[in-house]
This record gives structure tokens, C-alpha cells and sequence, in this order.
């Protein structure tokens, strides 16, 4: 589809918006009973594991085909009553069986939302035929869907998905856009406001549980505010209102104040370390937080004649793959490697035998000098350690001033202080410029030698599964590259700098979404 | 005929035209010391930013003095004074209008001398290698004949071969647009206009999607790529200058307006030409977080403009296009 034909598509055609809201007493005792809790474990701020878990089925349950199951108790180890009753109390004990008897109630009974999503569907097939419709929703709900619509006679293929926005670019005309979940285009769930702004079909089914908002600025353009395409489209509203008989004490149907999402954002996690970074995910379920502005090596197998391209973290797409590796450069056994200095040895052995022979003598040295460090043994263990790729010493010129000025006195010989901690600071930034070399060669190295590889890594990508290319030890590199499918980029997160680069199961990283 | 991708049109879209008439209006009704920024919203990525500066070329072939010869030959000084002072650090080649290359040799602020780019400073004479007995063969660029030489690298600032001028009637396609066109400034190449977007060579994916749009006057046929004048032939006339946005910090100040293909070009665009108009086309499929980048530096100069609401009503757009226009106060 050219531009031509979009433009005039988007002129010519009406527009039109349907959204099925869902009224279920089931599914918002079972909103009511997660909030209640994360309530209490946010307050007692003493599981935040747990907290993310449940803010995790609060985020699930806007958006996807599936509904709660009695796992998700076990899995935030909310199932053993007694437990709940020692650990939280009785009145959690008691809204988490409530909760229990919901989650059964509504497996027992059919999803109304899932029920209504087949109504509709089945009937905008009849109308356009099933090639003309598309399903919005994440790579990870495409398989509910299909299993779905397959139990009931309707046979979806990936075909009728549309999971990003690089697809939603490719996608020619159709009819019908399905989606479940309010419209935000920020944080879970998020849909780019394109689907709005420009339209490639002519009507948006919407289906949402009662209480959910889309985002209020979703029509405007994303940078000339004044231009609402919502006023395009004309909007349709309908309520489907499914009540399911329930324990009479479980019963409350005081409606929500606040969405989910607004909920969830007043009562944000609290993260002891804070680094903003941005989640990427992998197919498989997998992902890793990195730094947004983090250099990642990444395969683009749309960029024509240069694939292998440095990106900035937050600037990678769903359609590449990031090239992860532990690669080191060989740059062979020089002096460099094993630094000892001249002058080093000669404090640093005045300061091995008073530890050896005077370890009391020396730490009430070190504490009258004004060397006022927490751990002295600690500090004097390590100032006396020789080799490695820099000098051991005081970290700062007062301090070792303080050491081989009060503490070690005469241990010089000839040379003078200022020589001695000049040796230390040249070492530091001798092994800084090595460090950064090696860095360099690496990444200039590597591109080169995946580059003569390319038509491996080519093929496999095309697989669209994870891999790994071997460096041959012959290019002055050892080590593995990984090489993971993107399948989606995600900003709004803070986490411990450990977890950063830690290729794990994404949905642990979950408990970092600071952007609900 | 209007052809994109291959599909032909028999009038021009609405859009190409609006497009092309942003550009071709964007010095009207202006005040010329203030600043203005631009903005327009696409429903998808598209070739309107090469179509807007397809029409601010046009109006520049309708302009007098929109070339290149004015301050050529003391910008041919400089450089051979740079050269002549580090030469591994400056092109010190000149090349003239029948294609002859030469090497700075000298002068003084009036005149500068040039010699035959083969010359050979020394010869070898029975084994030994001697400096040649004969002197090079010197020509001499003064500020009248400066317009025939370039630059080794640069494009031509006037061809004299009528042959090799740009063709009138490839920019005469739009009723009241490039009709009163200048003949000399089809011979001589400008640079006040920089188009900056993605790719740089003929082959890549962004300049195919340019030279696949084409127009059809009459019998003759020529693509956008070609009227824009991106890749001329050697010693021919280029009318705007191009940049892939990951270049633009080698780029000197001097455009009169700036069209950024791309929300990332925009952003980079925008604090790198301090002195030029920026125009910035973006399409509404980007990824949020570079749109969102435009938003948030707009926000921080916001208070330095104004919004020019009655320009955005000037030209009538499809309802799928926005525009937006600031000006400095």
C-alpha cells in the first residue's frame, strides 16, 4: 500500500468505533479482592515479590483472552489459609478466599467478555469474511487466541494478529480491528495511538471490563495536540452486564472510584535502588533490563547491506535481534597485565610485615593518622595486595599521605611521597586506557567477524529462534555472541543495578514497570 | 501523471500537491529575521518531506541570487590558504568546467594560482631522481572566472554547456508554481536548501523510495530524485544539498532552511541549525519515544515562539495531515 492509496483511503471512508463494555460482579469482586491485598503488602512494604505478582494479574486481566486461575494464589503463596491467617492476618486471610471463590466461579462459568468477543467476531466474519479481520493484542496472547476461537470452529492464524507496530506498518486494508483492553499508548498493554491516528481499517472493536479507561489524550496527534482523530470516528457504546451467584457474604458491588491503572500508579512498589532502564523482551518468554542509552549490538535484517549496527537500548525494534556476547580480545601476555610498580613494593612490604608482626600497632596507627575508613583490615588487606592490572593503594592522596607519612615513616628510601602516589594514580589510569582499548578492539573486531559470518546469521535469523555464532579464536577474539528476537521494547522501569544485563524470565522483571 | 510505486495517476493527489506547495510558500508572509519551525504529520512514512523541498527548490529557481557564486571565490581563498598551510588535512584539488583537475599552488587575495593536478614535482633522469627541469603549466582563478572552477567534491556553481542545464519543464508541473523560473539559475548550483533524512548513495532503501515517485509533463518523464537534483551528473547542477542525519554535524550553518525527514532527524536538526528555518516531517507510525523526543524540545523552546495558526489554514490539506508552524517572537 502506498501512501497515495492510504491518504485516500483515510479521507474517503467512515470510521467507526464499538466498544463492549463488560459489567461481571465475578471479575470485579476479583479486581476488588487483588487491590485489597496489594494494599496491604504494599503498606507492610515487606513483599514486594509478591505485591509485583499480583499488580501483574491486575495489569493481565485488562487485556487478555485468559482468565485468573487458582495458580496465580499459589504462585504469591496466598493458597494456605493458616498461612495467610499468621502472616497477613484474618482479614486478608478472608479476602484471599473470597478471592479463591471467585477465580473458581468464574472458571467454572464462561468468561462473559470471552463469550461476547466470539458473538461479534462470529458476526463481523459473516459480514466481511475472516481474512478482513485482525486481532490486536501482545505476541505472548496470540496463542490464547487461537485456542480460543478454535474451540469454537473458528481457525485464526498469525495472519490475523497484529503484535506491533513494525506489523501494523505492513499491514495493507482490512475491516475490522479487534482488541481487548482500554486504548493507552504508554505501560502494560500499550497500543500505538497509530491505530487511530491512521486508520488501515474501518471499524475498532473494543471490548474492556467495566471500570476501565482508555487513555485520555489516545486520539490526539502525538505531537500537534490539537489534532484529535478520534473526531473521526463515530462512536458506539454497549454494556453487557453478566451477574454469576455468589456466597452471599462475597457480594459488594460498591463500583471502583478509580481504574486499575490509576491505582496501581498511587501505590507504586518501593524499589531500594533506582536505575531507569528499559525492558527488552525475547521470544521464549525471556528478557533483559538494560540501560536506555546502553550501545547494544543488534542484527537489523531490514537495514539492506549493513545489518550489524550499534543501537541505543531504547532505540532497538521488535524485528531485530540483539547480539548479547562475552567476547574478550586476546591482546597476548604483555608487562601491563601484572603491574607492581617500583615504588609499590617498597610501602607495600613496610605495610605487609607491621600487619604480619603488628596488626594492633598498625590499626591504632591507621585510626590516629585520620585514615578514617570503616573496615581498616579490610583497607590494609587490600593495599597490601601485589599484581593484578592496577596498583593496590589508598584511594585517596590524603589518605595515603596519612599511611606512609604517620603509619609506615621511613619506608621510601630515596623516593618521595608524591612519587610514590603518582605511581598508584598512573597505574589507575594506565589500566583505564587498557580497559577502554580492549573495549574498542572488541567492538571494532567483533563487527568485522560477525560481518564475515553474516550469511550464518542471516539464516538463522530468518528462523526467528535464539542462537549463538562461536568467534574463531584466529580473529584475536574468544568467546560466544547471542543472538535473541526482539519482541518488544518496553520503557518505564527502575531496577537494581545486579539485575541489569540478566537474562531472565520477563515477567520477573515485572516488579521494576514503574510505568504502569 | 503523477506515478508512486509503480502506480500511475492521472491527476496529481491532493497531498503531493499540498506537500509540494508547503515548500514552494514557506518564505511567504514571513518575517525574515525571526526563526520559524515546522511540522507535518503523516499517517505514514512517506516521500512528503523530498516533496516539500521539491517546492521550496522550485521557488528558489524562481529566486534571484538563490546560487552559489557569491563569496565562491573567497571561499576558494580559504581553502587554499588551509591547504597550502597543512596539505593532509585539506582537498587542495580544483576541478574546471571541462573537467581539467589542478592543485592550489599559490597566490595572494586576488588572484590564486592553480597548476595541472598531474604535474610531477620531480622526474627521474639516469637513475637519480632530480626536481623537474620544466616549471608546471599555472592557471590562475580570479573572482570573474571563479564560477567556472569547483571543488573536488563539490558540485559545479555554473556550467556554461547549455546541454547540461536543468530542465525547465520538470519543475513547470503545478499551475502557478515555477513559471517565472530564471534561466541562469538552471546553470548554477544553490545550497541554501538541506534536505536531511536517511541513506546517502543512489542504492539505498530511503533514496529508491525517492527515485521511485515520478512525473510525467507532457512526454518528458523524470523522477523526484532527479528534479531534486540529489545525485547530478559529474559537473553538473545540484539545487539542494543533502544529509544523512547521522552527518549533520560536518555541516556548516549556511542553509536557509533545513527539512528533516524523520522524527530523530527533526531533533537532531533542530539545535544543530540555530540560524535556519527548520521544517520537520514526521510520520504518526513512528515509535512513540521519538515523537515523544520532538514534544519535549518543543516544550523547552516554547517559550521562544509563537504559533502561526493562520499559516497552517493557507493551503487546503487532507484531513489525515497535520501541520504546525512557530515562529521566534
Amino acid at each position: 500500500m502506498n501512501t497515495s492509496e492510504l491518504i485516500s483511503h483515510l479521507e474517503i471512508s467512515t470510521f467507526q468505533i464499538q466498544t463492549y463494555c463488560i459489567d461481571s460482579n465475578v471479575v470485579a469482586l476479583i479486581r476488588r479482592c487483588i487491590r485489597s491485598i496489594y494494599t496491604a503488602l504494599i503498606d507492610s512494604e515487606e513483599d514486594n515479590a509478591t505485591a509485583g505478582y499480583l499488580r501483574l494479574e491486575l495489569l493481565k486481566l485488562q487485556s487478555t483472552p485468559d482468565v485468573p486461575s487458582l495458580e496465580m494464589l499459589a504462585n504469591c503463596r496466598l493458597e494456605d489459609i493458616e498461612r495467610n491467617k499468621n502472616v497477613w492476618g484474618q482479614d486478608i486471610a478472608n479476602i484471599c478466599n473470597v478471592l479463591s471463590g471467585a477465580i473458581q466461579a468464574l472458571n467454572e462459568n464462561e468468561s462473559p467478555l470471552l463469550k461476547q468477543l466470539v458473538e461479534v467476531v462470529s458476526i463481523e466474519i459473516e459480514k466481511f469474511d475472516l481474512i478482513k479481520i485482525k486481532i490486536w493484542c501482545h505476541r505472548k496472547e496470540r496463542e490464547a487466541f487461537i485456542d480460543l476461537f478454535s474451540a469454537h470452529n473458528i481457525e485464526l492464524t498469525d495472519h490475523h494478529f497484529i503484535c506491533s507496530l513494525a506489523e501494523y506498518r505492513k499491514t495493507d486494508f482490512f475491516e475490522v480491528l479487534v482488541c481487548i483492553g482500554p486504548l493507552r499508548s504508554q505501560g502494560w498493554s500499550k497500543t500505538p495511538k497509530a491505530i487511530l491516528s491512521a486508520p488501515r481499517y474501518s471499524k475498532l472493536i473494543q471490548f474492556i471490563w467495566e471500570g476501565s479507561l482508555d487513555e485520555k489524550e489516545f486520539g490526539l496527534d502525538p505531537v500537534i495536540h490539537t489534532k484529535d482523530y478520534l473526531k473521526s470516528f463515530s462512536q458506539h457504546d454497549e454494556t453487557i452486564t453478566s451477574h454469576i451467584q455468589l456466597d452471599d457474604g462475597a457480594v459488594d458491588n460498591a463500583p471502583e472510584e478509580i481504574d486499575d491503572f490509576t491505582f496501581l500508579a498511587e501505590r507504586p512498589i518501593k524499589l531500594s535502588h533506582e536505575n531507569s532502564c528499559v525492558l527488552i523482551e525475547f521470544l521464549g518468554g525471556k528478557g533483559v533490563l538494560l540501560v536506555p542509552g546502553a550501545r547494544q549490538l543488534i542484527f537489523d535484517q531490514n537495514a539492506g547491506s549493513k545489518p550489524l549496527n550499534y543501537k541505543n537500548a531504547h532505540e532497538v525494534e521488535s524485528s531485530n535481534f540483539l547480539l548479547l556476547h562475552d567476547v574478550e580480545a586476546d591482546l597476548g601476555s604483555n608487562a601491563s597485565n601484572k603491574v607492581n610498580g617500583v615504588i609499590a613494593p617498597l610501602w607495600k612490604r613496610a605495610l605487609s610485615n607491621m600487619y604480619n608482626q603488628q596488626y594492633s600497632l598498625l590499626m591504632r596507627s591507621m585510626t590516629l593518622a585520620g585514615i578514617n575508613l570503616l573496615d581498616l583490615d579490610r583497607a590494609a588487606k587490600k593495599w597490601m595486595q601485589s599484581g593484578g592490572e592496577v596498583i593496590y593503594g589508598p584511594q585517596s592522596w590524603r589518605h595515603f599521605q596519612l599511611l606512609i607519612k604517620s603509619v609506615l615513616p621511613d619506608c621510601l628510601e630515596n623516593y618521595t611521597r608524591r612519587q610514590a602516589w603518582q605511581e598508584v594514580v598512573d597505574s589507575r589510569v594506565q589500566a583505564i586506557q587498557d580497559g577502554r582499548i580492549e573495549s574498542t578492539i572488541v567492538n571494532e573486531q567483533l563487527v568485522k567477524e560477525l560481518y564475515s559470518k553474516s550469511g550464518y546469521i542471516k539464516e538463522n535469523c530468518s528462523n526467528g529462534d535464539f542462537f549463538r555464532v562461536s568467534i574463531n579464536p584466529e580473529s584475536g577474539l574468544s568467546g560466544t555472541v547471542s543472538c535473541y528476537p526482539v519482541l518488544d521494547v518496553s520503557i518505564g522501569f527502575m531496577a537494581p543495578p545486579e539485575k541489569l544485563g540478566v537474562i531472565k524470565k520477563s515477567i520477573d522483571f515485572e516488579i521494576y514497570r514503574v510505568d504502569i | 501523471m503523477y506515478t508512486e510505486n509503480g502506480q500511475q495517476y492521472e491527476e496529481l493527489p491532493k497531498w503531493v500537491l499540498s506537500m509540494i506547495l508547503q515548500g514552494y510558500t514557506w518564505e511567504r508572509e514571513r518575517t525574515p529575521w525571526k526563526r520559524r519551525i515546522g511540522l507535518v504529520s503523516m499517517p505514514c512514512k512517506s516521500v512528503a518531506a523530498p516533496l516539500v523541498a521539491l517546492g521550496a527548490l522550485i521557488r528558489d529557481l524562481e529566486r534571484e541570487k538563490a546560487d552559489n557564486i557569491n563569496g565562491h571565490f573567497n571561499a576558494l581563498c580559504r581553502t587554499r590558504d588551509s591547504y597550502l598551510e597543512n596539505a593532509t588535512i585539506t582537498n587542495g584539488i580544483v576541478i574546471d568546467s571541462r573537467g581539467n583537475k589542478c592543485e592550489f599552488y599559490g597566490g595572494d587575495e586576488n588572484e590564486i594560482t592553480v597548476i595541472n593536478a598531474n604535474y610531477k614535482k620531480s622526474v627521474r633522469r639516469k637513475g637519480r631522481v632530480i626536481p623537474n627541469p620544466n616549471g608546471p603549466c599555472k592557471s590562475f582563478i580570479t573572482s570573474d572566472n571563479a564560477r567556472q572552477w569547483r571543488l573536488q567534491g563539490a558540485s559545479a556553481i555554473e556550467i556554461n554547456q547549455a546541454g547540461n542545464a536543468l530542465n525547465r519543464k520538470g519543475y513547470q508541473f503545478i499551475h502557478g508554481c515555477g513559471s517565472s523560473i530564471l534561466s541562469e539559475n538552471l546553470q548554477r548550483s544553490y545550497t541554501g536548501l538541506l534536505l536531511v533524512g536517511d541513506g546517502e548513495g543512489k542504492d539505498t532503501a530511503y533514496m529508491k523510495e525517492i527515485y521511485a515517485i515520478g512525473f510525467q509533463i507532457e512526454k518528458y518523464k523524470v523522477s523526484l530524485g532527479d528534479l531534486l537534483t540529489l545525485h547530478p551528473p559529474i559537473n553538473g547542477v545540484t539545487r539542494i544539498a543533502f544529509s544523512n542525519k547521522q552527518k549533520i554535524d560536518h555541516r556548516r550553518n549556511e542553509h536557509y532552511l533545513v527539512i528533516a525527514d524523520g522524527a530523530s532527524a527533526f531533533t537532531r536538526c533542530l539545535p544543530q541549525f540555530r540560524n535556519s528555518d527548520v521544517l520537520g516531517v514526521y510520520s504518526r507510525d513512528e515509535p512513540i519515544e521519538n515523537l515523544m523526543n520532538i514534544t519535549s524540545m518543543l516544550g523547552e523552546l516554547g517559550r521562544y515562539y509563537t504559533d502561526q495558526k493562520d499559516r497552517t489554514s493557507m493551503k487546503p490539506l487532507p484531513q489525515s495531515i497535520a501541520t504546525w508552524f512557530l515562529e521566534g517572537r
